[in-house]
């Protein structure tokens, strides 16, 4: 079953990073759920196995254009593949360890694991459907996906 | 505030630890603190000990969630090298508890992800200032 | 009792008169030393050494009066002597007396000599004199032998050293003469110049005294000031006590101090045993007194963070904000086998000394009320949730009807959640969602209220109150919208588990079915065959149902819905769920007021349905109070739809019209049948969808009518089971 609480506190995480690491602040779209298969991804997703309290997955998929400008907001001129995905697994990993802060330290989570292209698929937990919460950041969109069971 | 700590005349040597090469190259380019050097740059707890006994750093930046080893457990074994080592934890865990562990462990100081590049110069300022 | 371990507010109190006054008697301490040798040193030394001589004068004093008769002694002596001489007497005595004489008078010379007069020129006179006068005497002392010659001839004469003698006598007593008056008065010069050193010393003695007196007063004041202070030092230490006491035994914190080694101290206040039921405090550890009461992990880590601020490598501020025992849940045990919950909230404070952190404050406070309070709202929505379960559990819905609705509902909440899914970044985007969103939930809602499946039906309306509320927001965002999936999905899942309910209960059934005798089949059919066509007896319940809530009667009465055909029976049901609760809720009036209007306490509603060649017509009235165009375009202006001017130019088909606005009303209540304003823009919506037109007539007190053109059914009619 999903908790407001537990997802207000991903989301949070997410704007929260926009807003401290590229000094600007990211907008919340609306969210809805996936009731059937598995939501559609962009190019770079960050995944994190979240186990303990409440198990499942929260990954954070964004196209390689938002990564490359927060990147550059972040002072970084290399923008190859290599470093997107290091990026894009460094914000999940920061989205979730954040989460900690509200749900505890019996929330653990993993080490981000980064699944690329638009093409593939992230594979979610059985018995959960997913939100999916996007988020607006300049002119680009990536998705926050929570899937908790 | 980095100017104004003149009982630093020698330079300290500066460890970056972080599973990310974007934070780990995001520190390095950030931390404008005077006397502080980088000398070395490792992305897990293991490769951290190994690049630690070649360079013999004085300050540590570290993170907790990496593959291989851990922070926390590399914390430990830092200061069992080097006692006086001072380490900032640089986590995005959130929790009070994690942070006990690290500082219980012998970290000095505690600095969550995300950060600003203010953020950054005022821990590791503190860090060294406080020591 | 040590004052010192009472409180730490009493050690903090009375630190800085403590440190002075510990001068202060540093200071008094060491005038008492010095007084102390001072007096050693000027007057009992001294003294001692005054009273000895003092004796030893008065000793020697005796003794030169005593030797004032020698000399005379030995002049008589001497004369004894020579007259016995001349009378042949026996002088062996005599002699022996003078020789004795003679050696007092020099040892007690001698003596003289050892004593303060030593050095007198009296005493070196007496001297000079007595080793002159002892020359003349020492021949007569020394004699010995006898001094006569006995013979028959002459009888006893004087043999040679008898005369020897008796000149020696002679020139003895000669010097005899001179020699004893001046001994005389010098001995007498002797005595007088020992006495007057007596008088002296005595006088040095009494001054010595008095100047000990002195001393001894100065000591005994001393100690006096001494007890003095230590008096009020107990005193203050006292007075600081009992206000620590009343602080602890009052202040509702639980308060104790942890040395090194986490034992805690002492004093503690009144609230810790209450806090932890026990009162055994002093000398447990940290460890002790959370052991039972907190889970490992917890305890663990709290000494884990103890340990921390001992240490002095972290500062103040980042000690604080990790504090891992701002809220821990503790279990105490009742005594009767089960456990009390509370939650405790822990603060620690270095108390810094000299040297480093001396102790740890520690303050616990209970904040299970507060922690309680923000829980209370989650327990009672699972509570009602669970109930809402077990209710289903009881219903008898017609199972075929149940399965529809499920369809149709899982239909609707698909529509639902694309709606949400369409892009939205503005404000705008999200207020136009919640309009579509509401028509959706509000005709589950009505099907689920005419089905009488109420845990669906409560779920739908706390969702339209969400909606509701954010209706009323100034600025939307996606966050605001997450509690609308978090619904969402909990009545998908609600929706799943009546799904499996229904599954189960059919499965039941059909095994009635199979082991039950024919008659059993029959009697399941009817109401069967009622769900299936019978829309009459649902939509009456409903109309019942809410003329309940609102305090008011009705009475349905229903022709041809029977012969609705089964592609626009959907529809008519839609519309006439909506109707029936405009009617009911906004039409009829409550039964006073009729009664006052002359009319029948029970409000009429009539539903009509005429199928034709060329399309059907649905109608639908109420006896109520009808609509009244004036107070539509007021709710209008208030609603912000229209402008004052703007309203006013509209006639009264226009005015009707805005019934069908979406969020219209003029029903300012919140409860689940009306006041949304939802109904009537659903309505309208359905049939358009289908082609159809909706009139209204209204006379104000008397009746609204609704009709309803429905077009000729189409071919692609699905066959009913």
């Amino acid at each position: 079953m999903l908790e407001e609480q537990d997802i207000r506190a991903f989301v949070h995480g997410t704007t929260r990073y926009f807003e401290v690491a590229a000094q600007q602040a990211a907008s919340v779209g609306s969210p809805y759920l996936v009731t059937e298969g598995a939501p559609e991804i962009h190019d770079y997703n960050g995944v994190i196995a979240v186990s303990g309290r409440r198990n499942g997955i929260v990954y954070f998929s964004a196209p390689r254009g938002m990564l490359t400008v927060l990147l550059m907001k972040m002072n970084e001129s290399n923008v190859s593949h290599e470093y997107l995905c290091d990026l894009v697994g460094e914000v999940a990993n920061t989205i979730a360890g954040n989460v900690r802060r509200d749900l505890g330290k019996d929330f653990a989570i993993s080490v981000p694991s980064v699944v690329t292209g638009a093409g593939n698929s992230v594979d979610l937990p059985a018995g959960g459907r997913p939100v999916v919460i996007p988020i607006h950041w300049r002119s680009h969109v990536a998705k926050l996906v929570v899937c908790l069971q | 505030m980095a100017a104004n700590a003149p009982a630093l005349a020698t330079q300290l040597k500066l460890l970056i630890v972080d599973d990310s090469n974007v934070i780990r190259r995001r520190i390095e380019r950030c931390q404008q603190i005077e006397h502080l050097q980088v000398v070395g740059l490792a992305s897990n707890g293991v490769e951290a000990i190994e690049v630690f006994r070649q360079t013999d750093p004085d300050v540590v930046t570290m993170d907790i969630t990496m593959p291989e080893m851990d922070g926390i457990e590399c914390v430990e074994q830092l200061v069992a090298i080097k006692p006086d080592v001072l380490i900032l934890i640089i986590s995005a865990l959130a929790d009070k508890a994690t942070a006990v562990e690290a500082m219980e462990k012998g970290a000095n100081g505690f600095l969550n992800k995300p950060f600003s590049d203010r953020q950054l110069n005022e821990a590791l300022a503190e860090l060294i200032g406080g020591a | 009792m040590s004052s010192r371990d009472r409180s730490p507010a009493a050690q903090q109190g009375s630190m800085t008169t403590h440190s002075s006054a510990r001068t202060r008697d540093r200071a008094a301490t060491a005038g008492f030393l010095v007084l102390l040798v001072a007096f050693i040193g000027l007057v009992l030394v001294p003294g001692y050494r005054v009273a000895d001589q003092l004796s030893a004068d008065t000793a020697v004093l005796k003794l030169a009066s005593e030797q004032r008769g020698q000399p005379a002694a030995i002049a008589k002596s001497l004369v004894t002597i020579r007259d016995r001489l001349g009378s042949r007497d026996f002088v062996g005595q005599a002699v022996k007396d003078l020789g004795g004489s003679v050696q007092g008078f020099d040892q007690s010379l001698a003596q003289l000599k050892l004593s303060a007069a030593g050095n007198s020129t009296e005493l070196r006179a007496i001297e000079s004199l007595w080793s002159d006068y002892r020359k003349a005497l020492d021949p007569v002392a020394g004699f010995k032998g006898l001094p006569y010659r006995d013979s028959y001839s002459s009888g006893t004469q004087l043999n040679s050293s008898g005369r020897q003698l008796q000149k020696d006598v002679r020139q003895a007593i000669k010097s005899s003469r001179g020699a004893t008056d001046r001994l005389d008065s010098a001995l007498a010069a002797v005595g007088a110049s020992l006495e007057r050193q007596v008088v002296t010393a005595s006088a040095t003695l009494r001054k010595l005294m008095l100047t000990g007196v002195a001393f001894a007063c100065l000591l005994v004041a001393l100690l006096a000031y001494f007890q003095w202070l230590k008096v009020r030092h107990e005193r203050l230490a006292v007075e600081a006590q009992n206000q620590t006491r009343d602080i602890l035994g009052t202040v509702k914190d639980g308060l104790f101090l942890l040395d090194a080694d986490f034992r805690i101290g002492k004093a503690c206040s009144a609230s810790l045993s209450a806090l932890f039921r026990r009162d055994d405090f002093s000398g447990m550890t940290l460890e002790d007194l959370l052991r039972d009461t907190v889970t490992e992990k917890t305890l663990a880590t709290a000494m884990k963070y103890v340990k921390l601020l001992w240490g002095e490598r972290a500062n103040e501020n980042l000690i604080r904000s990790i504090n891992p025992l701002a809220e821990v849940e503790v279990h105490f045990d009742r005594g009767d086998g089960s456990r009390d919950l509370r939650y405790l909230e822990f603060d620690f404070h270095r108390v810094k000394g000299d040297r480093g952190v001396r102790h740890i404050l520690v303050s616990v406070t209970d904040v299970t009320s507060r922690v309680m309070l923000a829980r209370e709202l989650k327990v009672s929505q699972a509570n009602a949730q669970v109930q809402m379960d077990m209710l289903l559990g009881l219903l008898q819905v017609d199972p075929d009807q149940l399965v529809s609705f499920l369809d149709d509902t899982s239909a609707a909440l698909a529509q639902v959640n694309s709606v949400l899914k369409v892009p939205a970044r503005g404000d705008g985007d999200f207020r136009a969602k919640i309009d579509q969103i509401f028509r959706e939930m509000h005709r589950i809602k009505g099907d689920a209220a005419t089905l009488g499946l109420a845990s669906v039906e409560s779920r739908t309306h706390a969702f339209e109150d969400l909606l509701q509320d954010l209706r009323q927001r100034s600025q939307l965002s996606g966050n605001d919208f997450l509690p609308l999936v978090v619904n969402l999905d909990e009545i998908l899942g609600h929706l799943q588990s009546i799904r499996e309910l229904a599954n189960r209960a059919d499965a039941l059934r059909t095994n009635a079915l199979l082991t039950a005798a024919p008659t059993a089949r029959a009697a399941t059919a009817t109401p069967h065959d009622a769900g299936e066509h019978g829309m009459t007896a649902p939509l009456d319940a409903l109309a019942q149902r809410v003329a309940t809530d609102a305090g008011k009667k009705v009475r349905l009465v229903t022709t041809g819905l029977d012969e609705v055909p089964g592609d626009l029976r959907k529809t008519v049901r839609d519309i006439a769920i909506q109707l029936v609760r405009n009617a009911v809720v906004h039409g009829i009036e409550d039964a006073g007021t009729r009664r006052g209007l002359g009319k029948d306490e029970a409000g009429l509603l009539q539903i009509q349905f005429m199928p034709g060649e060329r399309g059907s017509e649905l109608a639908f009235q109420d006896d109520g109070c009808g609509i009244v165009p004036e107070r539509l375009r007021e709710a209008a202006v208030r609603r912000g739809d229209l402008s004052a001017s703007e309203a006013q130019q509209l006639d009264t088909k226009a005015s009707l019209a805005l019934i069908f606005k979406p969020g219209f009303s003029t029903h300012d209540g919140n409860g689940r049948d009306a006041g949304r304003g939802v109904g009537l823009d659903f309505v309208l919506k359905a049939i358009q969808s289908i082609g159809g037109r909706i009139s209204i007539s209204t006379a104000p007190g008397r009746y609204t009518r609704f009709t309803i053109s429905l077009p000729a059914q189409s071919g692609q009619q699905e066959a009913v089971a």
